[in-house]
C-alpha cells in the first residue's frame, strides 16, 4: 500500500513538473516566438525583387506583386524581403523602383494582415508591437510611388493600399479622402469611358475580395460623383441591378445594403417623381416577398419624402397593409383612419375602408368593434363597401347570439347589393336557429368566422406539370400544395392555366383620365396585363429567366424533396364596378417535387 | 487717496502689468482681488461639488426632480467635462421641486450634517444655465445654518431667495447657455455669511411650466466691486483678448508646431483684475474643425496676475487631427474676447499598448475608488449601494495590477488587501467573520460598511469562488501575511456542503447557492459554463475540503457550431462572459482536460461565434458589426441582464435589441487579441459617449443612442484582468503559482497537449 502511494506520488510529481515547465514558461514567451514563426510555408516572393527588376509590362508587374502576396508565410520572410527590397532601392541601376516601393508596402500590410488572422496571444502581442512601425513604413513607401510611376493603375492600387492603412488605423477622415482620391483617379483613367468603368469594376471587385463590401459600393458612388450625370446614372443603376440580383438570389442582407446605398445616392441623378417610383418599387418588392419589415421602411420613406405627390394614397394604403401584415394593428388602424380622412377620392378608398372594418372586426373587443364599425358607417357610408360593414356588424351580434339585432342590420342591405346573397345566407341561418333551435352554422370565434365573409377571393390558378411530353400525375393536399414525382435531372415544364384577371380593366381604366393619380409603375403599364408572376425554388434551377405563365425547372441530380412556388399577384386592384365578383390578392401555389 | 493709488499702481507695475503692453486706466479706488470659489463644475463626473459636498434632486412627489451629470456636447458649457442635468416635473399648479447643493463636506460621523461655507469675502454668485425650452419661475435660495447643526431646518435656519429672471440677460432661461450673476446682497435675509450651508435651485409651477430639463454648469462665488456688479457688463466692451505674442507652449514661444504628447503647459498673458475688475477668467480652447466649434481645455480664474498657465494633455487616441488652440478672456457676465488661432498642430498618435494601458488604468480606477475604507469590500457598481464578493475578488486582483503598474503604492495596496481579507476571516476571539456567510461561503451581496447580508441575496458558490481566486492571486503577489490569510479563506470553504451527493439528476453537481428563505437553491452547476469550471477546480484543489475530481466531468457538455463556424461546447445561455470567467484566473493555454477538451480553444471559438452573430445581424441593428460585438451579461436600456447570449446555446434565443458590451471583446482579448483590440479601439474612437469616468462604459445601444452610465465591478474587472493577462500574463502567473491551483489541474486530469 505504501509502495503504491509512493509510486502514485512520484507520477503526480512528474506530471506536475512536466506541466509546470510547459505552462509557466509560455506566458513569458513573447513577441517573435509565436505560432506565426512556427509555421513557415515557402514564400512566393523569394525571387520577386529580381523579377520586378526584369519585367517591363505594367500588367505583368502588378500581377506578379498581387500573386506574390496572396498567401501568408513566415513572419521573418517578410522582414527579409523588406530588407532586401530596401537594399535594391538604393541601387541606381534597379528598374521599376515604383513597383518595388509598392511591393514593400504591400509586404508590410500582408505581414500585419497575416498576424491579425491568428488568434494566438503571441501573434496579438507581436501585431501590437510592430503595427505602428510597419504601417508608417508602408505609408512611407506608398508616398513615393505617385511621383515616380507612369502607371495609372499602380497609382490607383497604391492609394487603395493607403486607404487600407488609414482604415486599419481608425482614421476615417483620411480613409474617406483617400477613397475619394481613388475614385477621381479612376474617372480620369482614360478618355474611353468604357475603360474607366472597367477599371472601376476591377477596383470595386478588389475591395469586395478584401471583404470591404460597403467600400466596394462606395467607390462606385464616389466615381459617379466625378463623372457626367448620364454616366453617373448608369453607375448608380448598376447598384440597383446588383441589389435586384441579390434579392432574387435571396441574399437579403446584401440586397438590403445595396438598396439603401442606391436610395441614398440616386436622388443626385433622378428627379423627385422618378425617385418616388424607385422607392415604391423597392417597397413593393419586399412586400410581395412577404418581407414586411423592410417593405415598411420603404413605404414610410415614400410617405415621408414623396407624400405630396399624387400617388401618395397608394403608398399610404400599402403602408397600412404592411402594418396589418406585421400584425401591428394599432399602427394599421391609425394609418387606415388617416387614409380615409385624407384620401376620400382615392381609388383605394373602398379597399382601405373595408380593410379598416376588417381590422376593427378582427382585433377589437366586440362592443368596441361594433362602435367603431358604426362610426365608420356614419362617417363614410357607401353602398357596396358599406354593406360589407353591415355584414360584419351583423356577425358580431350573431356570434353574441343577439340574433334580432343581427337581422335588423342585415335587413338594411339592399337586394341589389353584392352582399345580398351573404345577407340572405345569414338570415336563413338565424331563422333556422330560431325556428328549429338549430346550432349556429358559423363558429363563435370571430376571426375564424370572418373568413366565411371575406370578400376577397384569391386569383384562381391551376398548374399543370409536364415531364418530357407526359403530363405528370399530381396530388393536391387540403392546403393546396401540389406534390409530384420526378426523376433526377428531369426538366419539368410548368404551366399556369385558368388565370382570371378580372380587374385588369378597372381602377386604372377608370383613372386613365387622371393618370397622375397612379404610381409611375402602374401608369407606364396601363395597357399591359398587371398580373405579376414570381417563380421561386429552393434548389434545382429554372432554365429560363422569364416570369411568365410557363416555366421550366430542372430537378437536381440528388434525390430528395424540393420545394417550388409560384406567386400570382394581380396587384390587388379590386373595385370592379357593377360586378359582383372580385378577384383579388395574390395566390401562392406551392409545389413539392419528390426527386427519385 | 490719490497718493495711495499711485503707490499701488507702482507695485503692480513692477510685478506684471508693465510687461503686458496693456495701458488701460486703473480703477478709481484700490480693490483687493479674492480668488473665486468654484463650487461645482461636475468635471469629476459626479454630483459632488468641488468642495466635497453632495448635491441632488428632490425625487419625492409631488414635484420631482432627477439630477444627473451629463457630458454630451452641447449640454456642457465649453463642450468638455460635465454639467448637471435637472429633469423636473411639477405637474400641478403650485407644485415645486428643487436641486440642492451642500456648500460643505459632510461632518465626519454625522450623517446628513454638513460643514458651513464662509462667504464673507464674496459678493456674487454666478452659474451658467440653459433649458430644453424657455423657463421662468426658477428660484435660487441660499440657506444659513443658524442653529449650527449642519442640517437645514425649516423655521430655524434662514432661507433667502430670489428669482433668476432679474439676473440673467434676456430675463428668461432659454435654450442657449446664459449666465446668471446674482449679487449676494440681494439675499437680504442672510445675517451671517460665514455660516452658509446650502444653495438650492427651486422649480415651481406658477404659470403652467410643468416639466422641463435644465442644465447648469460652473457654479461659483466671486468678488467684484459693487460698481462692476451693477454695471451689467455692457456686452464685454471693456474686455481685451489675451496677448497673442506672449503665447508659449512648455515655456517656449510656439511659432512652430510642437509634437504634442502627454502633458503640455500652455501659457499666455492678459490684463489683470486690477486693470479690468470685471475680468473673470482666461481660458484655453481647442478646435478640430478650423474654429467652427471650440472646446474648453481649462480656465484660470486667478486673474490677479497677468500670466495664465493651463495644463493640456491633448487627446491623441482618436484620428490624428490638427488641433487649433486659442485663448479667451472672459468677464463675470460671460462675455468673451478670443485671440486668433495661436497654433495649429497635430499630436503623436497613441499606440495599441498605450491604449490598452489607458483602458486598464481607467478600469483600475473603479476599484481604487470603490473600496470601503472600513471593510475593504468593493462596491458592486458605481451607483452606490452594496458591495459584492465577486467585485471584491476582482478588486483584490486589481490591487495587484495597480501596484505592479505603479498606480498604487505597494504598502498601501497590501494594507488594503489585508483589510478586505480580514473581513472574511474570524476576528480575534470570535468565531464568525465580519462578512456574513455559511460553511466558508459568503453572501453574494454584502453591506459595504457592515459586511452583513444585503437584502435577500443568496450565499453564492460562484461568487465565493471568484472571491477566493482574487484572494489567492493577492496572496501570491503580496506573499507573507496576505498569502497566509488568503489561504485561510480558501481552507475555510467547505465545498462538499454545496455538492449534491445523492444519486439523481444533479449527482456531483454543485448547488448555485443557499438562502435562509429557500435553503439550497434548486439550481445547479449542471451545464458547462466557465463558472462551473471555476467552482469545480477550486473545490478539487481545496487543501482542506477537496471533492472527488469526477465532479469536473459530472456536468453536461453539449457541442455545436454557430452557422458554419467550428463546433464548441456551449453554455446554457450563451453569454460571452460564461466563456471567460475561468480564464481570468486559470491559464489553460495548451492544456486539455481528461476528456481531451481544450477549454482555451473552446472559448476562442465561442468568441468567434459571438462576433459572427453580430456580423450576421448587422443589418438588423446598427450597433452590431465586425468591430462592434460582445453579447454578454450587461446593462441594457431596459435594465441589467445577466443571462444574455447567442447561439449555439442550451436555452432559447433571447430578444435582441442591438446592445453590445465592450466587456465582451475585452474579456476575450486573450482568445482573439487582434479582433478584440480592433473592436475596443473602434468602439472607443467611434462612440465618444462610450467613454466615461472609469473608461469604456458597460454597454451601448447605437440604435437607441443609449450608453450605460453605471459601471459594474464584474464589468470593469472583465476589462482589467484579461487585458493585463494579454499584455503580461500577470494575473495568470500569480494565480497559477499557487500550489493548490496546480494540484487542482493535475487532479482534474489536465495535461499539456503538446506533451
Amino acid at each position: 500500500m505504501d509502495r503504491q502511494k509512493t509510486i502514485l506520488a512520484a507520477i503526480l510529481v512528474c506530471i506536475f513538473l512536466a506541466y509546470s515547465a510547459a505552462a509557466f514558461t509560455q506566458a513569458e514567451e513573447a513577441s517573435v516566438t509565436g505560432a506565426e514563426k512556427r509555421v513557415s510555408p515557402p514564400a512566393k516572393f523569394n525571387s520577386i525583387i529580381s523579377q520586378i527588376d526584369g519585367l517591363r509590362e505594367d500588367a505583368a508587374l502588378r500581377k506578379l506583386i498581387a500573386d506574390s502576396f496572396s498567401d501568408c508565410c513566415a513572419f521573418e520572410n517578410y522582414d527579409k524581403f523588406v530588407a532586401e527590397g530596401n537594399a535594391a532601392l538604393q541601387k541606381p541601376e534597379f528598374n521599376n523602383k515604383d513597383y518595388l516601393n509598392y511591393a514593400i508596402a504591400k509586404a508590410r500590410l500582408d505581414q500585419l494582415s497575416c498576424l491579425s488572422k491568428s488568434n494566438e496571444i503571441e501573434a496579438g502581442r507581436l501585431y501590437m508591437s510592430v503595427n505602428d512601425k510597419y504601417f508608417a513604413e508602408a505609408i512611407e513607401h506608398l508616398d513615393k510611388v505617385p511621383a515616380m510611376t507612369q502607371s495609372k493603375s499602380l497609382v490607383i492600387d497604391n492609394n487603395v493600399l493607403k486607404f487600407i492603412v488609414f482604415r486599419e488605423k481608425l482614421q476615417p477622415q483620411k480613409a474617406d479622402a483617400m477613397l475619394d482620391a481613388v475614385a477621381l483617379q479612376i474617372s480620369k483613367y482614360n478618355d474611353d469611358r468604357k475603360i474607366c468603368r472597367e477599371e472601376l469594376a476591377r477596383v470595386s471587385e478588389d475591395l469586395n475580395d478584401m471583404g470591404l463590401d460597403k467600400q466596394a459600393i462606395k467607390i462606385r458612388l464616389l466615381y459617379a460623383s466625378k463623372v457626367d450625370p448620364k454616366e453617373a446614372q448608369e453607375v448608380v443603376d448598376e447598384i440597383m441591378k446588383s441589389a435586384d440580383h441579390h434579392f432574387l438570389q435571396n441574399s437579403m442582407k446584401e440586397a438590403s445594403a445595396l438598396y439603401e446605398q442606391y436610395i441614398a445616392a440616386a436622388p443626385a441623378y433622378y428627379n423627385k417623381e422618378e425617385m418616388a417610383a424607385k422607392v415604391m418599387e423597392i417597397g413593393e418588392k419586399y412586400y410581395d416577398a412577404g418581407k414586411f419589415k423592410d417593405a415598411r421602411k420603404y413605404y414610410e420613406s415614400y410617405i415621408e419624402k414623396y407624400g405630396d405627390l399624387p400617388p401618395s394614397d397608394y403608398g399610404s394604403y400599402k403602408l397600412a397593409m404592411t402594418y396589418y401584415n406585421m400584425k401591428d394593428h394599432v399602427r394599421s388602424i391609425s394609418q387606415l383612419e388617416g387614409f380615409l380622412e385624407k384620401y376620400k377620392n382615392s381609388v383605394w378608398f373602398d379597399k382601405a375602408f373595408e380593410m379598416l372594418a376588417k381590422v376593427y372586426y378582427e382585433n377589437l373587443p366586440r362592443d368596441k368593434a361594433i362602435e367603431n364599425l358604426r362610426g365608420l358607417m356614419s362617417k363614410y357610408y357607401r353602398q357596396g363597401a358599406g354593406d360589407y360593414v353591415r355584414v360584419l356588424i351583423a356577425m358580431l351580434y350573431y356570434t353574441a347570439k343577439n340574433y334580432e339585432t343581427a337581422e335588423d342590420e342585415l335587413k338594411k342591405i339592399e337586394p341589389n347589393s353584392m352582399y345580398a346573397h351573404t345577407s340572405k345566407m345569414i338570415r336563413d341561418d338565424i331563422k333556422n336557429i330560431k325556428d328549429n333551435d338549430a346550432a349556429p352554422t358559423f363558429g363563435s370565434d370571430s376571426t375564424e368566422t370572418y373568413k366565411v365573409w371575406d370578400v376577397y377571393q384569391p386569383t384562381d390558378v391551376k398548374v399543370t406539370v409536364t415531364i418530357g411530353s407526359e403530363l405528370a400525375p399530381m396530388t393536391t393536399a387540403d392546403d393546396g400544395t401540389i406534390t409530384i414525382e420526378a426523376p433526377k435531372g428531369a426538366k419539368l415544364q410548368m404551366a399556369l392555366q385558368g388565370i382570371v384577371d378580372e380587374d385588369r380593366f378597372n381602377e386604372y381604366q377608370l383613372d386613365k383620365e387622371d393618370p397622375s393619380r397612379l404610381p409611375k409603375m402602374l401608369r407606364e403599364e396601363t395597357e399591359k396585363d398587371l398580373l405579376f408572376l414570381h417563380w421561386a425554388s429552393e434548389d434545382g434551377k429554372f432554365t429560363d429567366d422569364n416570369e411568365s405563365e410557363t416555366k421550366t425547372w430542372q430537378a437536381p441530380n440528388e434525390p430528395g424533396v424540393y420545394k417550388m412556388s409560384v406567386k400570382v399577384d394581380d396587384f390587388g386592384l379590386v373595385r370592379v364596378p357593377n360586378k359582383g365578383v372580385r378577384k383579388d390578392i395574390q395566390k401562392d401555389v406551392n409545389i413539392t417535387i419528390i426527386v427519385k | 487717496m490719490r497718493r495711495a493709488f499711485a503707490a499701488i499702481f507702482f507695485i503692480i507695475c513692477t510685478t506684471s502689468i508693465c510687461n503686458t503692453g496693456f495701458t488701460q486706466d486703473l480703477p478709481q479706488k484700490p480693490i483687493k482681488f479674492i480668488k473665486p470659489i468654484s463650487l461645482a463644475n461636475y468635471n469629476e463626473g459626479s454630483l459632488y461639488t468641488n468642495l466635497g459636498g453632495l448635491s441632488g434632486g428632490d425625487e419625492n412627489k409631488p414635484g420631482t426632480l432627477y439630477a444627473a451629470v451629463i457630458q454630451d456636447e452641447g449640454y456642457v458649457k465649453g463642450n468638455t467635462g460635465y454639467a448637471v442635468t435637472l429633469d423636473y416635473d411639477v405637474e400641478r399648479l403650485g407644485e415645486f421641486t428643487f436641486y440642492w447643493i451642500k456648500l460643505g463636506k459632510e461632518v465626519p460621523g454625522k450623517s446628513g450634517s454638513t460643514e458651513s461655507l464662509d462667504l464673507k469675502d464674496y459678493n456674487y454668485l454666478s452659474f451658467w444655465i440653459k433649458g430644453s425650452q424657455e423657463i421662468s419661475d426658477i428660484k435660487v435660495e441660499l440657506h444659513q445654518d443658524v442653529n449650527g447643526d449642519g442640517i437645514f431646518t425649516y423655521g430655524q435656519d434662514i432661507n433667502s431667495y430670489v428669482y433668476v429672471n432679474a439676473y440673467i440677460r434676456g430675463g428668461i432661461v432659454s435654450k442657449e447657455w446664459s449666465k446668471v450673476v446674482i449679487p449676494l446682497k440681494v439675499f437680504s435675509k442672510i445675517t451671517d455669511w460665514s455660516k452658509m450651508s446650502e444653495l438650492v435651485i427651486v422649480f415651481e409651477n406658477k404659470a403652467g411650466n410643468k416639466k422641463s430639463v435644465v442644465y447648469i454648469d460652473d457654479i461659483m462665488f466671486g468678488n467684484r466691486p459693487e460698481s462692476v456688479l451693477s454695471s451689467a457688463g455692457e456686452d464685454g466692451k471693456d474686455l481685451k483678448a489675451p496677448d497673442e505674442e506672449s503665447f508659449k507652449v512648455n515655456g517656449i514661444d510656439a511659432k512652430h508646431c510642437p509634437a504634442f504628447k502627454g502633458d503640455n503647459i500652455l501659457e499666455i498673458t492678459t490684463e489683470s483684475f486690477y486693470q479690468n475688475p470685471s475680468l473673470e477668467s482666461v481660458r484655453f480652447e481647442y478646435s478640430v474643425d478650423r474654429g467652427n466649434s471650440w472646446r474648453t481645455i481649462g480656465a484660470d480664474y486667478d486673474v490677479e496676475g497677468t500670466v495664465h498657465k493651463i495644463n493640456w494633455e491633448p487627446d491623441n487616441t482618436r484620428e490624428l487631427l490638427s488641433y487649433q488652440v486659442r485663448a479667451v478672456a472672459t468677464n463675470i457676465w460671460g462675455d468673451d474676447k478670443a485671440t486668433e488661432i495661436l497654433i495649429d498642430c497635430g499630436v503623436q498618435p497613441i499606440t495599441d499598448d498605450e491604449f490598452l494601458n489607458l483602458i486598464e488604468r481607467k478600469a483600475f480606477d473603479f476599484f481604487n475608488d470603490h473600496q470601503d475604507a472600513e471593510t475593504g469590500l468593493f462596491a458592486d457598481t458605481s451607483g452606490g449601494g452594496d458591495a459584492s464578493i465577486a467585485a471584491t475578488g476582482l478588486g483584490l486582483a486589481a490591487l495587484c495590477i495597480g501596484t505592479e503598474r505603479g498606480w498604487l503604492d505597494k504598502a498601501e495596496a497590501r494594507r488594503r488587501a489585508l483589510l478586505a481579507l480580514n473581513t472574511f476571516l474570524p476576528r480575534a476571539g470570535e468565531e464568525e467573520s465580519l462578512a456574513e456567510g455559511r460553511f466558508g461561503f459568503f453572501y453574494h451581496f454584502l453591506n459595504k460598511h457592515t459586511a452583513k447580508r444585503a437584502g435577500k441575496s443568496e450565499i453564492s458558490t460562484v461568487d465565493t469562488a471568484i472571491l477566493v481566486c482574487g484572494a489567492l492571486t493577492a496572496g501570491e503577489y503580496f506573499s507573507g501575511e496576505v498569502k497566509q490569510k488568503a489561504e485561510e479563506i480558501y481552507r475555510a470553504v467547505e465545498w462538499e456542503k454545496f455538492l449534491e451527493q445523492e444519486p439523481g439528476p444533479w449527482f456531483n453537481n454543485f448547488s448555485m447557492g443557499w438562502s435562509p428563505e429557500r435553503g439550497f437553491l434548486e439550481s445547479y452547476w449542471d451545464f458547462y459554463t466557465d463558472e462551473t469550471i471555476l467552482v469545480c477546480l477550486l473545490a478539487i484543489g481545496s487543501p482542506t475540503h477537496p471533492v472527488d475530481p469526477k465532479v469536473f466531468y459530472a456536468w453536461n457538455r453539449q457541442s455545436g457550431p454557430y452557422e458554419n463556424g467550428k463546433p464548441f461546447i456551449y453554455t446554457w445561455h450563451g453569454a460571452l462572459f460564461s466563456y471567460q470567467y475561468a480564464h481570468l484566473w486559470f491559464d489553460l493555454r495548451d492544456l486539455v482536460d481528461g476528456k481531451g477538451v481544450d477549454w482555451f480553444e473552446n472559448s476562442t471559438n465561442a468568441t468567434l461565434a459571438n462576433r459572427q452573430f453580430c456580423i450576421d445581424n448587422s443589418d438588423k441593428f446598427k450597433g452590431y458589426g465586425p468591430n462592434s460585438w460582445g453579447i454578454t451579461s450587461m446593462a441594457r436600456p431596459g435594465g441589467y441582464i445577466m443571462h444574455f447570449g447567442v447561439p449555439p446555446m442550451g436555452s432559447g434565443e433571447p430578444q435582441y435589441d442591438g446592445t453590445v458590451s465592450p466587456t465582451g471583446p475585452a474579456g476575450s482579448i486573450v482568445f482573439t487579441p487582434y479582433l478584440s483590440i480592433s473592436a475596443l479601439k473602434y468602439m472607443y474612437v467611434t462612440y465618444p459617449r462610450l467613454w466615461g469616468q472609469y473608461g469604456l462604459k458597460d454597454s451601448f445601444n447605437r440604435d437607441l443612442s443609449w450608453y450605460a452610465n453605471t459601471y459594474y465591478g464584474i464589468g470593469v474587472g472583465m476589462i482589467l484582468i484579461p487585458v493585463e493577462n494579454f499584455r503580461t500574463g500577470f494575473i495568470w502567473k500569480n494565480f497559477m503559482s499557487n500550489r493548490h491551483i496546480r494540484d487542482a489541474l493535475i487532479k482534474a486530469g489536465f495535461t499539456n497537449k503538446k506533451g
